[in-house]
């Protein structure tokens, strides 16, 4: 069996355990058998079997949700990392770089200090959706900006698009931090919800809003693998090779900027995964984007999803941010790797 | 995993229809915010409250109840562990993806605004009372809590000096604000026979040394737990620009319980009476 | 075949290459020479298309470079960049795969491994193919990227190699061992185009040799007839000897090497260095190295020759009052002298009497069948009289310290008369007079288009003196290289160096009278006669004429010869014109003439004989 093999069956047996953990663990104590008898029920595969009503809602209706937003969140966050480093040939660089995030929490603040003027309320549902809209579009945006500014001669360039991410970021922080300076007491809680990052809030609607805005970039990124491959040489040599650097730049920019912007709309920032799952993989794994892709993808969503239930269970009923579990639990463990196999790395 | 979507909606639908209809008096109750704590308890529904959050200090009974919520970290299935059928919390705690988790599990959640004014207090109690389906029991609640705030502001009246008096919340002396004009310790101090030192500003803004000596309080006022983080009232008087000031001059300097102060419900009176004592 | 066609690329106004025409024919390796921004890299990137030309167009194999898709133009070129980071830790055989990336077809994974085995095997990488890339050598991650690049074209025969500067970064064995696999590759039909620094290796393993200069193509041919001493020296500015290894027939390039003393140029170092003084410096170097003439000791020491003579001064040098025509119209009472002009490239002397003072005007003449001089002694600055190992002479410099002119006494000169003139003229104070930095103030020349070119011509038709062409040049505000260039037909033809020499060596066998004219700033001395010997002595070409006149120049400083034709009231009058690389002229050669009488038949029999 080649290692490639026992990276993609380990992380989906881990996957499958993380996920069956999660449904069964919680504030909530429900016992296995019902656990089962309710996704049974839920599924349409049984019917009559009498569960607990309150058992079945939480469930159905708050874990459920929130471990298949775990899932597509850590898979978009994992993906877009690796493929978003694969483009910068810097193995720092984490989707944020690009602008999604600091130009998300910008619309979502200015949407959350401009309520009044918009006669919407944030409680009702519209102000929710418009909150996340806002968001995905203002991701949409800083990054479509820093792609435009990053262009020379029509091509877009790496470093440029760099240098342009820094100042976008900067720029939009600053208004942030404007607008969240003229907010008053309410606005500002709101502000640190969304800012937080959490998987909280999830529910069908907005697995069925985000789905389609995941699943799309995680299923055609693994097709840039070679593509990305070619880029660690240098993209000129990939153009020697037959590849079109720019088509791979904007094809990932744009798949990254779509699924981590659906994301970040939804959960608010959750950082880290984007950053060091890629690692965690190429350490393991080797470098081939065309392994490195699909398995962050895996890794990403394993990680978030077992962060977020430890975060839900550790100190039960009340929660830990979830960025305080992604780093405690994946920092060591990047760590260790990296003090066994630095040579990888470095010289 | 096949989902069928339609019958889960449909399910959705009814169990937030039961809920509705639903006025029978609240069994299990999760009660998230001091004042609110303190008026269901004192309208006797002290025995249903099944959890609360960590600003809940009264009664004193209810702070041996798990804390659902910290620091507005509240989760959906954290609430809904208890069984609830009433989660009752002040407008804003709670964040919308959770407040739709409940409604759709069934769980009553009530959403509560507070005014901070006498008439506000009576509101809010009337409020609780509505939630929990107790109109008239609140009601008498309210006209007495009334008559003793009225006592308590003719005993306020009494008094002829109506000193400056400067709010400091700290958190240690990293974290400080002050109270504006319009904050719930603004209103408090006005009950209290005193005059909010700052009138520049609303809400709680950032402290600053130049500002406090510019304001020249006759009192500085801290909570208990406050006036702990900065080392006691000497650590307060050696902070800076604090010996400009004519209350660092007489070293003036008071704290009060901080939970009773700004909960402005059926305690209000004592609230005003103890903040007088201590202005005064 | 790859066809390159007037191909320039320009970045605003300047031109980085300027058209630039040659084509491949298959199975051939063609070497790409020049020293930095000649052009080389910008000629690589147009050739793997990452730029596209201001000017011209490329054809490969009958079809313009850019209607090739990309993926097209990936089986049938490869290119191995100077540069090639790697940003992952990618394994050795990882990378070389990825030159197979652009392959298809139904066998491609046959092939994949034959080419990947292969390659690594001849690029000597096999046994590092699990090894991480980030753990190699530089020199070894250029054989992975060298075995990659060779993937990619490794079943396609006719394909084009573009190696840019392929072996910087390796030792001995691979540089060899690479340009090996190029050539042995090319012998079998691939087309090779490698950017090389190193002359040998080029001459060892290319089939032909194109150099780069200015961002033009000066020389394109095999590397026995590119490869010469003048060749190397107009392109790098360096001077070697170029000799052919007799067993292996290939030309072998050693540069001479150059010397400098690290005080010159370190400051720190020569804070140090200058606690000795500027004489005691002198002395060592001129201990150490006896045979350099004094200019070149100058040059080393970064001062000018009047500094070293000064340092003399008061023991076997003595300052003279800057009277210059004075003391030039005292020289002709010492008798017999040797006189020598010199300018940096040429140097002429002769021995003769100071006849026939005159003035005309700022200049000063000597006219006499020895001593023939005109001296513009303004800029004359400092004069002085000197005895160096035994020979006295009057040397005259100018205000920037450069020699000008020197008088040596002969055995037929009357040193009682050489000794009076010192003491009239003797400077009472002895001291260092100021000597000035060098400036070199060039004439900027002026676009083509800003010149009124037919009233120039028509100028030119008309001249009536050789004198006139200064007047001419002025007139029109043109350097001398651009008027020889904007010349009416037939009165400027750049000829080769070699023509140069046959036409001097047949006018020395029908000891045709030659006028030799070496000039600088300050002075014009004309050496007339019949020449005699010419002597070739490393890259210095001395001419002597019968009666004992000299006059040696460097050959490698020649940049451009000019046949040049000037019509006189006497006809026309040709002459040979050589200049160096500034376009500055180093000397010229006339046919023996005076004004009134026509220009001699057998001097204009050699040009016509070895011009054409």
């Amino acid at each position: 069996m080649t290692k490639t093999k026992v990276i993609y069956i380990s992380l989906t047996i881990g996957l499958v355990l993380v996920i069956l953990f999660s449904l069964g663990m919680g504030a909530m104590k429900i016992a296995v058998m019902d656990t089962v008898k309710i996704l049974a029920k839920g599924a349409g595969l049984v019917k009559n079997v009498s569960v607990d009503n309150l058992a079945e809602n939480v469930l159905l209706y708050v874990r459920l949700p929130r471990v298949l937003l775990g899932l597509l969140v850590g898979a978009a966050l994992g993906i877009s990392g690796a493929a978003i480093q694969g483009i910068f040939r810097n193995p720092l660089a984490e989707p944020g770089l690009i602008g999604i995030s600091a130009g998300a929490s910008l619309f979502a603040v200015l949407i959350i200090g401009f309520e009044a003027v918009l006669f919407v309320t944030l409680g009702n549902i519209l102000g929710f959706y418009l909150l996340a809209f806002g968001a995905f579009a203002g991701a949409g945006l800083a990054a479509m900006l820093v792609y435009q500014f990053s262009k020379t001669d029509g091509k877009p360039n790496v470093a440029t698009m760099l240098l342009a991410g820094i100042a976008i970021n900067a720029l939009a922080g600053a208004l942030t931090g404007l607008v969240t300076y003229m907010a008053d007491e309410q606005q500002l809680r709101t502000i640190t919800f969304w800012m937080l990052g959490s998987l909280g809030g999830a529910n069908w609607n907005m697995i069925w809003g985000i789905t389609p805005f995941v699943l799309i970039p995680v299923f055609l990124l693994p097709f840039y693998g070679r593509g990305l491959n070619l880029f660690a040489i240098g993209e000129h040599q990939a153009e020697q090779i037959g590849m079109n650097p720019n088509k791979i730049k904007s094809g990932v920019v744009i798949l990254s900027t779509l699924a981590v912007g659906a994301c970040v709309s939804v959960t608010g920032i959750i950082g880290f995964v984007g950053l060091l799952v890629p690692h965690i993989i190429r350490l393991v794994g080797g470098v081939d984007h065309r392994v490195v892709l699909p398995a962050s993808a895996l890794l990403g969503a394993l990680v978030l999803t077992l962060s977020d239930m430890l975060a839900r269970v550790l100190v039960a009923p009340v929660e830990l941010p979830i960025g305080v579990i992604t780093a405690l639990l994946g920092t060591p463990v990047f760590l260790y790797i990296l003090y066994k196999d630095k040579k990888k790395i470095l010289q | 995993m096949e989902i069928r979507s339609w019958s889960w909606i449909y399910a959705f639908c009814l169990l937030f229809f039961y809920a509705a209809a639903g006025t029978a008096q609240p069994k299990r109750i999760i009660t998230l915010g001091g004042a609110i704590t303190e008026t269901v308890a004192a309208m006797g529904f002290e025995k249903q409250i099944v959890a609360v959050d960590v600003t809940s200090e009264f009664p004193a009974n209810i702070t041996k109840l798990p804390k659902v919520s910290k620091n507005r970290s509240v989760s959906a299935e954290g609430l809904m562990a208890y069984r609830p059928d009433l989660v009752i919390a002040p407008e804003g705690d709670v964040p919308y993806g959770v407040i739709e988790s409940l409604k759709g599990a069934g769980i009553r959640f009530v959403a509560l605004k507070q005014e901070y004014s006498v008439k506000g207090a009576l509101t809010f109690i009337r409020a609780v009372g509505a939630a929990l389906g107790v109109k008239a029991r609140a009601e008498r609640l309210a006209l007495d809590t009334e008559q003793r705030v009225n006592k308590a502001l003719q005993t306020v009246k009494a008094s002829t000096q109506k000193p400056k008096v400067l709010f400091i919340y700290a958190r240690g002396t990293g974290t400080m604000t002050v109270a504006g004009k319009g904050s719930s310790m603004a209103a408090i101090i006005e009950l209290a026979g005193g005059r909010n030192a700052i009138q520049e500003f609303n809400q709680y803004k950032t402290y600053s040394t130049e500002a406090l000596v510019y304001a020249n309080p006759d009192a500085l006022l801290l909570f208990d737990f406050g006036m702990e983080s900065l080392g006691g009232k000497n650590g307060v008087l050696g902070m800076p620009g604090v010996a400009f000031t004519t209350a660092g001059k007489n070293k003036n300097i008071v704290s009060v319980n901080g939970p009773l102060m700004i909960n402005f419900s059926t305690r209000l009176d004592q609230a005003i009476l103890a903040l007088h004592r201590a202005i005064n | 075949m790859l066809r390159i066609a007037s191909v320039s690329y320009k970045i605003g106004k300047r031109y980085l290459l300027k058209d630039i025409t040659f084509s491949i024919r298959k199975g051939e390796m063609v070497a790409i020479l020049g020293a930095n921004g000649a052009g080389k890299s910008t000629l690589m990137k147009i050739l793997c298309r990452e730029k596209q030309p201001t000017e011209g167009n490329i054809v490969y194999d009958g079809k313009n470079l850019n209607d090739y898709t990309a993926k097209e133009l990936a089986v049938k070129r490869a290119t191995l960049y100077q540069q090639n980071a790697i940003s992952l830790a990618f394994t050795v055989e990882e990378v070389v795969l990825m030159g197979r990336y652009g392959t298809e077809g139904t066998d491609a994974d046959q092939l994949d491994r034959t080419a990947l085995r292969e390659t690594m095997e001849i690029c000597g990488i096999s046994h590092l193919a699990e090894r991480s890339m980030l753990t190699l050598s530089g020199g070894e991650q250029q054989r992975v990227h060298l075995a990659r690049v060779l993937a990619q074209v490794w079943d396609n025969k006719e394909a084009l190699l573009l190696l840019d500067e392929p072996i910087s970064n390796m030792d001995m064995l691979y540089q060899h061992q690479t340009l090996a696999i190029a050539n042995a590759l090319a012998k079998k039909g691939y087309m090779v185009i490698c950017v090389l620094h190193e002359i040998n290796l080029a001459a060892q393993y290319a089939d032909r040799v194109i150099m780069l200069k200015g961002g033009r193509k000066w020389w394109d041919g095999a590397p026995e007839e590119v490869f010469t001493a003048r060749n190397i020296f107009t392109a790098f500015g360096v001077h070697t000897t170029v000799q052919t290894n007799p067993r292996t027939l290939i030309t072998q390039v050693t540069p001479n090497g150059i010397k400098f003393d690290a005080a010159a140029f370190n400051s720190n170092l020569a804070r140090e260095y200058n606690k000795l003084s500027l004489k005691e410096r002198f002395v060592s170097y001129r201990d150490e190295y006896p045979a350099q003439p004094l200019w070149q000791v100058a040059d080393v020491l970064s001062v000018s020759e009047a500094d070293l003579m000064l340092l003399g001064l008061g023991e076997n040098v003595t300052l003279l009052r800057p009277e210059m025509d004075h003391i030039l119209q005292c020289i002709e009472g010492i008798g017999v002298v040797k006189a020598v002009t010199y300018n940096p490239y040429c140097e002429t002397e002769r021995c003769g009497v100071y006849r026939n003072f005159s003035k005309e005007d700022f200049t000063t003449l000597f006219l006499d069948e020895d001593i023939d001089l005109r001296i513009f002694t303004s800029r004359w600055k400092i004069a002085l009289a000197a005895e160096e190992m035994g020979k006295e002479s009057l040397q005259f410099y100018d205000v920037s310290g450069r020699a000008v002119h020197k008088v040596y006494l002969t055995d037929a000169s009357y040193r009682q008369v050489y000794l009076g003139l010192i003491t009239r003229f003797r400077d009472d104070r002895q001291a260092v007079p100021r000597i000035e930095k060098p400036v070199r103030k060039r004439m900027e020349e002026r676009r083509d288009a800003e010149i009124d070119i037919e009233e120039f011509q028509k100028a030119w038709n008309n001249m009536q003196g050789t004198h006139d062409f200064f007047g001419l040049i002025r007139k029109f505000r043109l350097t001398r290289m651009q008027a020889l260039r904007l010349a009416p037909p037939h009165r400027a033809m750049q000829i080769s160096l070699e023509s140069f020499r046959r036409t001097i060596i047949q006018c020395s066998v029908t000891e045709t009278p030659v006028m030799m004219f070496t000039a600088n700033e300050g002075c014009v001395q004309i050496n007339t006669g019949k020449l005699d010997r010419i002597n070739q002595n490393t890259s210095w070409l001395t001419i002597s004429e019968a009666s004992g006149g000299k006059v040696s120049f460097n050959e490698d400083a020649v940049h451009s010869v000019w046949h040049v034709v000037k019509p006189t009231a006497d006809g026309n009058v040709n002459s040979l014109e050589l200049y160096d690389t500034e376009g500055e002229l180093i000397v010229q050669f006339f046919g023996y003439r005076k004004p009134g009488i026509a220009e001699l038949e057998r001097w204009r029999e050699a040009l016509g004989s070895n011009l054409l």
